[in-house]
């Protein structure tokens, strides 16, 4: 009987303390979801349905504010690929590869050159950094007058050493060039400082014991500090990449897309197609195609990426 | 080893310096330019240096356009974004990585979405959404797309996985409620890492030129960079005063930098390398 009761009482109190246990859970779980909420509900409104939108748009005759038409099948994309479109995606891929390669050749180069306890490092740091801080239509409009053919100072140089002028902005030929010269000013400082983060977390023992060795620095650089670096390197162009990829507001304030198209990108490309021509369809249906290729690209490196992280990893445990 | 160290040194400072003088020079020539008397700019033999500085062209060019109240407008945008920014993304990024809820996998999933998802991809629905709500030249049109931060989810996401959870289980034992664990025990471990963040996402905002120019279209709305870019079209020729107005936007943001250095390197290579 005795035992009876014992056991009644156990089990209530095993249930009571499951029970608050469970509310306790339930508790967590809301307190979870509360904090949650405001960062998933407007990605959700403000990215992932637009996503859908975009790419569920592109196969109507639509207007910017007035809803859609028609359903048009793949119409939008020929008219997008034949209107420019396709254009402004080889423009978008000869930009993505200069201004990578630039970007990141010279923020190794500028990042090691650094990399030293020399006086007046944080002088140097700062200039580097001027750049990324600025609005890019202040920079913009600065390089606008800098590279003037008529009184800007670049074009004033190369008149006194007797080189012939170029017309920066208007020259088709030299249009995209000079688009890409001012988007690596204007941002390889920012690799500059990863590859600093990344120069300070090598190994210092190794670094020494090769000096030790007698390793000048362009040995030192070239058989260590390199292969170590080559995950940071492959990180760092994967990052530009995407930068690239979007570039959009150096192209409003430094050409607006011309001369005859040589500087439209495909995001100025979706932006005039939508905001100035109104064309919401062929802009829908460039976005689309721009969403699958950052994709891929973004997989693609991202895969490389893990194969030389991995390298990398054994090359320091070695 | 000295002399080759010192030698080495020799040879990287040319090279530095050159290097650093191309990266602020373009600023010299803004000011340059900026108090050069109209006559002067387009003159093609005229001295680079101006030989009557002619200070009086800034304050001309910020009663040309109304700069008070673009400056004005840029603060009451980016202090708003980046104060939503850092809170959202603490609190997202904190039970992401110590909340237990069931689901958690995939709305993570979602959140990360926003920071695959290139916004010139979506930026035509999401201005039909913003025009929808009626939020077209309204500062919740240009605030409330802006206050969630996939980025800094993640960076918060990571950054507490680092954090032993017995500090929490510690103060559950002792009966601190849930909020209190996270605001005062796990939150101000961050506070590097929030510094650093806040910094960052000011000057995103504060430079952020595509989404403002979507949204907004009248100069009462207008934030600097775009107020800087209107300017533009009312002056087309007059290469001084739009130097001038571009040194009023520059020198602040300038400033503000300088003394945020520390946390705009830090920023900027939190991200990348861990």
């Amino acid at each position: 009987m005795q035992s009876a009761t014992t056991t009644t009482v156990q089990v209530q109190a095993s249930v009571s303390a499951r029970l608050n246990r469970r509310k306790g859970k339930v508790k967590e779980y809301l307190f979870g979801y509360l904090l949650i909420l405001p960062t998933f509900a407007l990605t959700f409104l403000f990215t992932d349905i637009p996503l859908l939108r975009t790419m569920y748009d592109s196969f109507f005759q639509g207007s910017l504010l007035g809803g859609l038409k028609g359903y048009v099948g793949l119409h939008n994309y020929t008219a997008s690929l034949q209107s420019g479109g396709a254009m402004s995606l080889f423009v978008t891929l000869k930009f993505t590869i200069g201004f990578v390669v630039l970007a990141t050749m010279l923020g190794l180069i500028i990042g090691l050159l650094l990399n030293k306890p020399i006086k007046g490092i944080s002088l140097f740091r700062t200039a580097f950094i001027v750049p990324l801080v600025v609005p890019i239509v202040a920079t913009g409009f600065i390089w606008v007058t800098l590279f003037n053919p008529f009184f800007g100072i670049v074009d004033r140089i190369l008149a006194a050493v007797g080189l012939p002028r170029v017309d920066w902005f208007n020259d088709p030929h030299a249009a995209l060039v000079t688009v890409i010269l001012f988007s690596t000013w204007q941002h390889f400082g920012q690799n500059v400082i990863l590859f600093l983060a990344a120069l300070k977390g090598l190994p210092k023992d190794l670094l020494e014991a090769a000096e030790i060795d007698g390793a000048g620095p362009f040995k030192r650089v070239k058989s260590i500090v390199l292969p170590l670096l080559v995950p940071s390197i492959a990180l760092i162009v994967v990052l530009t990449t995407i930068a690239a990829l979007q570039v959009f507001t150096q192209i409003y304030v430094l050409t607006g897309g011309g001369p005859v198209g040589s500087t439209t990108t495909a995001a100025f490309y979706i932006y005039s197609q939508a905001f100035t021509l109104y064309n919401t369809g062929t802009a829908d249906a460039l976005a689309t195609i721009l969403f699958i290729i950052t994709i891929a690209i973004t997989i693609l490196q991202m895969r490389v990426l893990r194969r030389f992280g991995a390298e990398g990893h054994e090359a320091s445990n070695a | 080893m000295f002399t080759r160290r010192v030698q080495s040194h020799i040879l990287w400072y040319p090279v530095l310096i050159i290097v650093s003088l191309i990266m602020i020079s373009p600023l010299f020539w803004m000011v340059i330019t900026a108090i050069k008397p109209s006559g002067a700019v387009l003159n093609f033999r005229a001295p680079i240096l101006p030989t009557h500085p002619e200070w009086g062209n800034i304050l001309a060019v910020w009663k040309m356009a109304p700069f008070g109240r673009f400056f004005l407008n840029s603060i009451i945008f980016s202090v708003a974004a980046t104060a939503g920014q850092v809170i959202t993304s603490q609190m997202a990024g904190y039970a992401f990585a110590r909340v237990d809820f069931p689901g958690k996998n995939i709305l993570f999933y979602c959140v990360l979405s926003g920071l695959m998802i290139p916004f010139t991809v979506v930026m035509v629905p999401v201005i039909q959404i913003v025009h929808a709500f009626g939020w077209i030249n309204t500062f919740w049109g240009l605030i409330i797309p802006n206050i969630a931060s996939a980025f800094g989810a993640f960076l918060y996401r990571q950054f507490f996985f680092t954090v032993p959870g017995a500090l929490g289980e510690a103060a559950k034992v002792d009966g601190a409620s849930l909020l209190r664990i996270f605001v005062q025990i796990y939150l101000p471990l961050a506070k590097p890492m929030t510094a650093a963040l806040t910094v960052l996402s000011f000057l995103a905002n504060w430079n952020n030129f595509l989404f403002p120019l979507l949204v907004t279209n009248t100069t009462k709305m207008m934030v600097l960079p775009l107020g800087l870019s209107m300017f533009q079209n009312q002056h087309t020729v007059e290469y001084n005063f739009l130097m001038a107005a571009t040194l009023i936007v520059v020198v602040p943001i300038f400033i503000v930098s300088l003394f945020t250095q520390r946390y705009i390197i830090d920023g900027l290579s939190m991200g990348a390398v861990k």
